[in-house]
């Protein structure tokens, strides 16, 4: 339940970093794409690929495998585009095809990661996310690769530690500030479901950091 | 809410997500709990480090990518629009196309069929295609005979030459009840000339007579008919004969055998399939005779397609158009058909043994 006065719940997703783009004028270009106007459509990605690539680069934590996520997701939105009905916002609706390509992106990496090192035959050389995906906070590998680094190396290193389903959460609420209404639209999931996943993934990202960092 | 409730509230209560009564429950336990007081320090100080992990900055080239793919796929999209769009125009137009190519080449098939068929018979029935048979007897038959028989006898391909002119019964007008038939029209037919006629001058001879003409040239056939005439006054029917076990069986062409039975009309599918009358086929309606008593044939030395054969009770008729005429009217009553058995060999015979009419007599001689 969303308190009527909650800021999250805002259309607005500047998080305060970057000036992000605002939701207002999407209606219109997306009206225009829908009858073709390609023009109208390279306004929306020129609009909205920076938010996408950085929710992409948040799930898959590569830079690269994050781009070729977007330029698919903006294909496929543009495909569908006729299958938007309006009812929720296009960023929402962008978001959700974005997190799918990204999250069949990850499986694709991860399942590429383990034939890599099943065939080298060497333990040692497992993938940090791997090994620690099902107790991030207890796992000392990750820790050992994130001493001496940045603090913003440290937030990153201790999101792609969680599983996918608390890591979307977050990234979608604490980096991109989507309101909690927004993030049950994009995930498809009750509101209850999302403050349980976001307490328990902030949780898991607060000890970790704690013992990447000594103190918070 | 105790202790632990409110720990797990912190959550959402520093989002602002809690109804304003949890809010004023949480606010006072944090002002007497330091572990709670703590724990959302440690969060808010968490969730601040998120909010300020730096953005990546998309590539330069990310936009004209994206829009490289989507115009291609908006071009192949906009083939398959002009492809099939307006579809109330379009889309007749595509199936009349589609429609018409397949009559096209269903025509084509067609025509290439009956092409097949039709190249034996015409090079096999025109006597200018007639290929001179070897050097032998047969010579003088193939220059007394402008027919294709001798040769047929010879070769098996003939034979479908010669099916393919086999006279079947033309549906006629049907001939009124106890009127005598016609006499047979001086047809330039090929079957015209009187078996007896061409014996006494093998020149005149027709075509469809050749086999036995063939051996009245080795002058075979009057000892057969001799002897045939000799046995009938002693009371001894050559179907009765090879009815009896000890008899000998039946000669082949060119020996002249008397068969009693009745004759009764059979249809059978025509061209262009020879499959089934039912589907558009032509009827061929040919004259089976049912035999009394069954007979066997014994193998002909000479013709080895004429095979020994045991438990013949019927056999087609071949005649010419005359003889349908004349002899419709013994059509199913008691006979006696005199003529020369040959075996069966192309799709046109439609019983094992077949004979060549001469003559029909009413009742049993």
């Amino acid at each position: 339940m969303v308190n009527e006065t909650n800021p999250l719940a805002g259309l607005s997703y500047n998080n305060g970093v970057t000036g992000m783009p605002t939701a207002g004028d999407d209606a219109e270009l997306v009206a225009q794409s829908r009858q073709g106007d390609l023009d109208a459509f390279e306004q929306l990605v020129t609009k909205h690929q920076k938010r996408m690539l950085n929710i992409a680069f948040r799930l898959i934590g590569d830079y690269d495998e994050a781009c070729e996520v977007v330029q698919d997701a903006f294909v496929s939105a543009h495909r569908n585009i006729k299958t938007f009905r309006g009812d929720s916002k296009f960023s929402t609706w962008l978001t959700t095809i974005t997190l799918n390509h990204a999250k069949n992106r990850l499986k694709q990496v991860r399942a590429r990661q383990r034939r890599v090192a099943f065939s080298l035959d060497d333990p040692v050389q497992t993938d940090d996310g791997e090994m620690s995906r099902g107790l991030p906070s207890n796992e000392p590998s990750p820790l050992d690769r994130l001493e001496n680094q940045d603090i913003r190396n440290n937030v990153q290193g201790c999101i792609e530690a969680l599983d996918p389903e608390f890591r979307e959460v977050i990234v979608l609420r604490d980096v991109q500030d989507f309101s909690y209404d927004e993030i049950g639209s994009i995930l498809k999931i009750r509101e209850g479901t999302v403050k349980s996943r976001l307490f328990r993934a902030r949780e898991a990202v607060k000890d970790c950091l704690k013992k990447a960092m000594g103190d918070l | 809410m105790d202790h632990n409730d409110i720990r797990h509230k912190l959550s959402e209560y520093m989002d602002g997500a809690v109804t304003p009564e949890e809010n004023a429950v949480i606010e006072e336990h944090l002002k007497t709990c330091p572990l709670c007081s703590e724990a959302l320090r440690e969060l808010e100080t968490t969730v601040e480090h998120m909010k300020n992990i730096e953005e990546v900055e998309p590539p330069a080239w990310m936009t004209q990518k994206i829009m490289a793919k989507v115009r291609a796929e908006a071009e192949k999209k906009w083939f398959i629009h002009r492809l099939f769009f307006p579809l109330h125009v379009k889309l007749p137009l595509e199936t009349l196309g589609v429609m018409l190519l397949a009559v096209m080449v269903f025509f084509m098939y067609q025509n290439n069929q009956p092409a097949k068929y039709a190249e034996s018979p015409t090079q096999e029935f025109s006597p200018k295609a007639e290929t001179s048979p070897p050097a032998t007897a047969k010579d003088e038959l193939g220059k007394a005979d402008n027919s294709t028989h001798g040769k047929q006898v010879l070769q098996k391909p003939a034979y479908k030459a010669l099916d393919m002119r086999q006279e079947y019964e033309k549906p006629a007008p049907p001939v009124p009840e106890g009127r005598t038939a016609p006499a047979p029209t001086p047809a330039p037919s090929k079957n015209e000339a009187h078996p007896e006629r061409r014996a006494a001058s093998p020149q005149a001879a027709g075509p469809s007579v050749a086999r036995e003409q063939s051996v009245q040239l080795a002058g075979a056939a009057p000892q057969a008919e001799a002897k045939l005439k000799s046995a009938a006054p002693a009371g001894r029917n050559m179907a009765a004969a090879g009815a009896d076990k000890d008899a000998e069986c039946l000669p082949y062409e060119p020996n002249i055998v008397s068969l009693a039975g009745i004759i009764n009309k059979k249809d059978f599918p025509g061209k262009p399939n020879y499959e089934s009358i039912g589907s558009g086929n032509e009827r061929e309606t040919y004259w089976i005779l049912k035999l009394d008593r069954p007979i066997c044939l014994s193998a002909d030395a000479n013709n080895e397609l004429n095979q020994p054969e045991f438990g013949i009770a019927e056999m087609q008729l071949v005649l010419d158009s005359a003889k349908y005429d004349e002899y419709r009217s013994l059509l199913a009553r008691q006979v006696t058909v005199r003529g020369t058995l040959f075996h069966a060999h192309t799709g046109h015979h439609h019983t094992t043994v077949l004979l060549k009419v001469l003559d029909i007599t009413a009742g049993t001689n």
